[in-house]
């Protein structure tokens, strides 16, 4: 029996763990898919050859326009790495979806199932076939059945074509055609009630393939409250307040609220101006089509309940990334504090906690919390708990609990790189930022003679003094933090040095140079003698107000070749050794999910703005730098605006002028007014800083000899050698 | 003897003036990218301009005719957004001489039925700055200083004098000038243009040039201030024939330099 037990336990932690012991973020998988690799002019070539010439000429027109704005769209969005495909999750969803469609094959090949890194709960069919589902949705269902049914309601999305007709209808409701002659006075809530119809029609057709599978019909009222709670996360349990006391550190108990705001539903009542009906009308119109009809041998879980569960608890996982990588620290630490209940040991969510309460410290001291906290008013639920916690609580003991959290955390993983990095910048943080001194934290705990002597003494404090030490209190909670860390060799000289870099700083006060501005820089050039670089998702894209929009695509497209190749021509030049990530075609899956990470890694970077601080997804970055044997990655891009001139009175004063006029009258009538903005970021990955942030804006065209001239400058300022 | 030793020393000035400005530029020259890394372009400008108070060297006049200018450039980039350059510059255009020489004290007229032909030949000094776009490419200013150099041939110019005899009246008579109408002036010059680069290879520039010649300047505001000393046509009153003839090759070389539009061609040399 004990073995059997034994066996059990360590299967299920096998089982259970298999996935997240070592989670590091979903990636996707396999072969990249094909309609990756077609270009998006390709798509809609096809796609309008396939319309009919008959019916109406302006719905043929509306039909074209979204068949390019859909392509370019959907391509788009999976173009910039926040996809994922072929991995556990989008498996599973594709596995739900055969068992629904297993009587129509035909439809099933058409379909495809990607996963948007996503903490939003949410899902959408495209017209193309694509399905997309969010993390954030995996992560709060409560069994397969609710899958289907979102499912279900997706794939009648597809089959009847939804966003087209939802398209060409809304156009049809700008121009007043037919029957929105008469009755067109509000144009949004016609537009909202046709999308309300479409969304009705989804639920009520989706049955059809729901109830041909054998899922459970209790939870075609379940799946609602998915919905109606999405605010909520994955779970309502307490916050322990004690969560991150220890013996000799106690955080003071008016950093927590007594009163929590109490759950409520998404009041969706009044829905005239929602896309979506209602849910209590989505809900009673399901349960009026399912009404009389058995529930006799129908289930939750057709595939396996522990399959089930294995992926809901990547999403979960996947939650606490993106919540991270969103800046939503307060909603991830509570995700990763309830993740923690059944992993307690889990190396990721440890992290994941360390670096929210990094980041905390670091915005509070910055004096921007705002910024990254949700106001815990408005806040339901247990997680309030959280918020009105990082609210509340002193810039100095918050210091004080992060470096103490990280530097626990560094003696417990001693090998990890990112840990030990951030532990650092954190005790660098307290004593240059926090205005924390090292003789605020005791060497020693106290003895028991010392705490009685204290307890005997306070009886015979007057008013005042035990008033005065009551207010010290939240300094007197941090005293003893360290006591454990100061016999740490590393922590000890490290918080001397910081002393010492203080106490410096005091004596020179603001006599520090100036750093060269970014604008100068630009002016001036850098010298940044670097030799080897790696360009992330080269970006071009030409606005033209005088052309026709599909023309304007095919051009930014085929454009966009000329500019990564006049890159990696310039880079050859000034003999800088590049690589390019690009977001066109994916060479391999490998590709795709390094360009996934780097985008991500940009993106929180520039949330961050002027935050001096390493940006979380450097976690999972540092592997890149290595494995692409250099730590500088850059973004470039270009962007081109052509539009008609609309100062016809200079023009007017230009041709009065004798002479000279008249040919600079008609010059400046025939050409059109040109904007052109280009830009490289280039950054050290396994730092914050930006090394370059090259912008430039010029009014002319993008000419080749102005992409060029831009382009070799960049590289060239990669390349150059600072002057000794 | 004395005039080539003067002459020497000017010229001395001239190159440790263009020395310390390349010394200077090429500080930043390290940053310089130039275009695909070309940095020295030496080129051709052809400049025209229209003769609206002075006719062209075949002696028209009018809306649609131009004075004709020739520059040869030679442009060093020197940083991102700059560039220094050198520029010989030559042209000849028309001279009239609408009122005549008119000297009441030595009782002396000249009429002039024709023209004179001015020849000028100039040497600039000039920083540019790249306004957008990035050295030697887009739109810039340039600022510097000019020297022109300049004499007017009077083969067209058909003179006739008239000058009291000894019985008291007076009879005219063709006049051959052999001397005046040179000129040396110093000036500053300003242009904006825009260069584009094609092939990789050819700078293409078009735009325009405002020069302010200050000796010739000075001529204007002094009769200005000082009417009552000079002639309608801002000529001392009082002046030799030489010095008159000097004077209007200096109006001249003035107006000429004042505006003129530029479309030069160029290569990316190295």
């Amino acid at each position: 029996m004990r073995f059997s037990l034994a066996i059990c336990f360590l299967l299920s932690f096998q089982l259970n763990g298999q996935d997240v012991s070592n989670f590091d973020g979903l990636k996707s998988a396999g072969e990249v898919p094909e309609e990756f690799n077609i270009l998006s002019s390709e798509k809609v070539k096809q796609e309008k050859e396939s319309i009919s010439n008959n019916g109406n000429r302006m719905d043929r027109k509306s039909t074209e326009r979204f068949i390019l704005e859909s392509h370019y769209f959907i391509d788009k969005v999976l173009s910039n790495g926040a996809i994922l495909y072929n991995e556990k999750l989008c498996q599973y969803v594709s596995k739900v979806a055969d068992e629904l469609l297993k009587d129509d094959l035909e439809l099933r090949k058409k379909l495809r199932f990607y996963i948007i890194k996503s903490q939003s709960v949410n899902a959408f069919a495209t017209d193309r076939g694509s399905i997309f589902l969010t993390v954030g949705l995996l992560a709060q269902l409560e069994n397969e059945a609710q899958l289907a049914f979102i499912l279900s309601h997706e794939i009648v999305h597809y089959k009847n074509s939804h966003s087209r007709t939802g398209y060409v209808e809304n156009e049809r409701i700008e121009r007043g055609d037919g029957k929105y002659q008469r009755e067109n006075w509000n144009k949004e809530l016609n537009k909202n009630k046709y999308s309300k119809e479409l969304e009705l029609e989804a639920d009520i057709e989706g049955l059809t393939y729901y109830l041909k599978s054998n899922y459970c019909l209790e939870e075609l009222n379940s799946v609602f409250y998915i919905l109606q709670y999405a605010h909520i996360p994955i779970d309502d349990v307490t916050f322990d307040t004690n969560y991150f006391n220890d013996t000799h550190f106690t955080l003071s108990s008016e950093y927590f609220n007594k009163e929590l705001s109490p759950i409520e539903a998404i009041d969706d009542e009044d829905d005239q101006y929602l896309t979506h009906p209602n849910i209590n009308k989505r809900r009673s119109v399901v349960s009026s089509e399912i009404e009389g009809k058995s529930n006799e041998g129908r289930l939750k879980f057709i595939n396996s309940e522990k399959e089930f569960n294995d992926v809901r608890l990547l999403a979960r996982f996947e939650l606490s990334y993106l919540f991270t990588k969103d800046r939503m620290y307060a909603e991830s630490i509570y995700n990763s504090y309830l993740l923690l209940k059944d992993n307690p040991t889990n190396k990721f969510l440890k992290t994941n906690i360390a670096y929210c309460l990094y980041a905390l410290a670091k915005y509070k001291n910055e004096g921007r919390i705002y910024k990254v906290l949700t106001d815990y008013d408005k806040i339901q639920g247990q997680s309030q708990q959280v918020h009105y916690l990082f609210e509340k609580i002193e810039g100095k003991t918050l210091n004080t609990l992060v470096v103490k959290y990280l530097w626990e955390l560094k003696q417990e993983f001693k090998d990890d790189e990112f840990i030990a990095t951030i532990a650092k910048d954190a005790l660098h943080e307290l004593i240059l930022e926090s205005g924390a001194r090292k003789l605020d934290y005791k060497k020693v705990f106290p003895t028991n003679e010392d705490e009685n002597v204290s307890e005997k003494n306070s009886s015979n404090l007057s008013k005042y003094d035990k008033i005065i030490s009551k207010s010290e209190s939240p300094e007197n909670e941090s005293a003893y933090a360290f006591v454990k860390l100061f016999q740490d060799g590393e922590f000890n000289d490290l918080i001397n040095k910081y002393e010492k870099e203080y106490v410096e700083k005091v004596k020179n006060g603001d006599e520090d140079e100036e750093e060269m501005s970014e604008r100068k820089k630009n002016k001036i050039g850098r010298a940044l003698g670097i030799d080897k670089v790696v360009m992330v998702s080269p970006n071009y894209k030409r606005i033209d107000l005088r052309k026709k929009i599909n023309e304007q695509y095919e051009f930014s497209e085929s454009r966009k070749e000329d500019f990564i190749e006049i890159n990696e021509k310039c880079a050859k030049k000034t003999d800088v050794e590049l690589k390019t990530i690009s977001n066109t075609y994916f060479e391999s899956t490998e590709k795709y999910n390094d360009m996934s990470l780097l985008n991500d890694w940009m993106s929180e970077r520039f949330d961050h703005h002027n935050v001096h601080i390493y940006p979380y997804c450097k976690l999972f970055t540092d592997d890149l730098a290595k494995k692409y044997n250099t730590n500088y990655f850059g973004w470039t891009g270009m962007y081109s605006l052509r539009a008609r001139k609309n100062k016809w009175g200079l023009i007017a004063v230009s041709v009065a002028i004798y002479g000279i006029g008249i040919p600079m009258g008609i010059y400046y009538a025939v050409t059109p007014e040109n904007h052109t903005f280009y830009y490289t970021y280039l950054v050290d990955i396994t730092n914050y800083d930006f090394l370059m942030a090259k912008e430039d804006y010029v009014k002319m065209k993008d000419y080749d000899d102005l992409m060029k001239s831009y382009i070799y400058d960049t590289y060239n300022q990669i390349k150059t050698k600072r002057d000794n | 003897m004395c005039k080539i030793s003067k002459n020497k020393t000017t010229m001395k000035k001239i190159l440790l003036l263009i020395s310390i400005l390349f010394i200077w530029n090429s500080s930043f020259s390290q940053k310089a990218p130039g275009y695909m890394g070309k940095r020295f372009v030496p080129s051709y400008s052809f400049g025209f301009a229209p003769t609206i108070f002075n006719p062209k060297n075949n002696g028209e006049k009018g809306i649609f005719n131009f004075n004709l200018f020739h520059q040869i450039k030679l442009d060093y980039v020197t940083s991102r957004k700059s560039s220094f350059g050198i520029g010989y510059e030559t042209y000849s255009t028309g001279v009239d001489y609408d009122n005549g020489y008119d000297n009441y004290i030595s009782d002396v007229r000249i009429y002039f039925s024709g023209y004179g032909i001015l020849n000028v030949k100039g040497f600039q000094l000039y920083k540019s700055f790249y306004r957008s776009g990035i050295a030697p490419m887009g739109k810039k200013h340039s600022v510097g200083i000019k020297v022109l150099f300049s004499s007017t041939d009077f083969e067209n110019v058909d003179a006739r004098i008239n000058k009291s005899n000894s019985y008291s009246y007076y009879s005219t008579t063709s006049y051959e000038i052999k001397k005046g109408g040179t000129s040396k002036d110093f000036g500053l010059t300003y242009g904006y243009s825009s260069s584009r680069i094609i092939f990789d290879k050819l700078v293409l520039s078009f735009g325009f040039d405002v020069n302010l010649i200050y000796s010739a300047h000075f001529k204007y505001l002094h009769a200005y201030l000082n009417g009552s000393e000079y002639n309608s046509d801002a000529t001392l009153i009082d002046q030799t024939e030489e010095e008159y003839l000097n004077d209007k090759a200096k109006q001249r070389v003035f107006s000429s330099q004042l505006l003129m539009i530029k479309i030069g061609i160029g290569f990316l040399a190295y």
